[in-house]
């Protein structure tokens, strides 16, 4: 039978929005707010900047490691301009941000484990 | 931990071509978190579950495998920047990838996902990740599986004509 994916997820919404009002509960989500752009995509690696942006998970220094050598040895990037955020569960913030922004021309972040 | 997103959605925004690497497991909530920064098409590289606790060797295995989606996100399509000997790979391994994009999902759900591991010009290797989180009664069994990747290949990339499909169920029944 063909179900309409998107009508059972309202439905199923609904009926949850309903028993957490008769529950007296809050959703704690926040709705989508606004749209972002996304950035057009390079024709190149070869002599660009990378950045990597460690997030502190374990092994993601690892693994940015190794994708920064394959940049470097297989794609023909510069140098990884590589950082690390504190506190993986927050944005890096805007001083960590504005860096990336000037220093590289693309960015691979890890490690959402 | 999808701040990563939030931080790739960010760079994004400021023009910045970014590649938020998440695991299979949090996938979903990866996902969720690019569509409430407004990306809803924001899809992250996903590397099998998990990265903690490997040892260095599995690691940089793991990071090898992902390459080729990385440098996908990156680069334009068309686009010339792999070593010659691999540009029409990485090139076909993206269209594959965005062929799959609409069927991950449905497996996402379930804590499973399908990677594309290789591809030439008239032929691909998909593989079925299974992590411990997956809901294996909820994953179709192989035979199956094997003709809604095809088909969804094919309908994309008609002149793909063999699909290998790699189900690591089979190693555990064998």
């Amino acid at each position: 039978m063909q179900t309409d994916a998107s009508t059972q997820t309202d439905g199923v919404k609904a009926v949850a929005a309903r028993r957490l009002a008769e529950l007296g509960l809050v959703d704690p989500t926040d709705q989508p707010s606004g749209t972002q752009t996304a950035a057009a995509r390079l024709s190149s690696l070869a002599g660009k900047r990378p950045g990597l942006l460690d997030n502190r998970k374990g092994n993601g220094d690892r693994l940015l490691d190794r994708i920064g050598q394959l940049l470097v040895e297989r794609y023909g990037t510069l140098e990884p301009y590589r950082t690390t955020k504190f506190i993986y569960a927050r944005r890096a913030g805007d001083e960590i941000i504005d860096e990336l922004a000037k220093q590289c021309d693309f960015v691979v972040t890890a490690v959402g484990d | 931990m999808s701040c990563s997103v939030h931080d790739g959605v960010e760079l994004e925004a400021r023009g910045i071509p970014s590649v938020a690497i998440h695991t299979s497991a949090f996938i979903g909530s990866a996902r969720a978190h690019a569509a409430a920064y407004g990306r809803p098409d924001y899809e992250p590289v996903i590397v099998r579950h998990p990265i903690a606790g490997l040892t260095p060797d599995e690691v940089v295995a793991r990071a090898d495998e992902i390459m080729p989606a990385i440098v996908a996100h990156v680069v334009g399509e068309g686009s010339r920047e792999a070593p010659p000997e691999q540009n029409r790979a990485v090139d076909k391994v993206g269209a594959i990838a965005a062929a799959l994009k609409e069927l991950r999902s449905g497996f996402t759900a379930d804590g499973a996902d399908l990677e594309v591991v290789s591809a030439t010009a008239d032929s691909a290797t998909v593989r079925l990740v299974v992590t411990p989180e997956t809901c294996m009664e909820c994953i179709v069994p192989k035979s199956a599986l094997q003709q809604i990747v095809e088909r969804s290949v094919r309908e994309a990339c008609p002149e793909v004509r063999n699909i290998e499909l790699i189900d690591p169920r089979e190693a555990k029944i064998g």
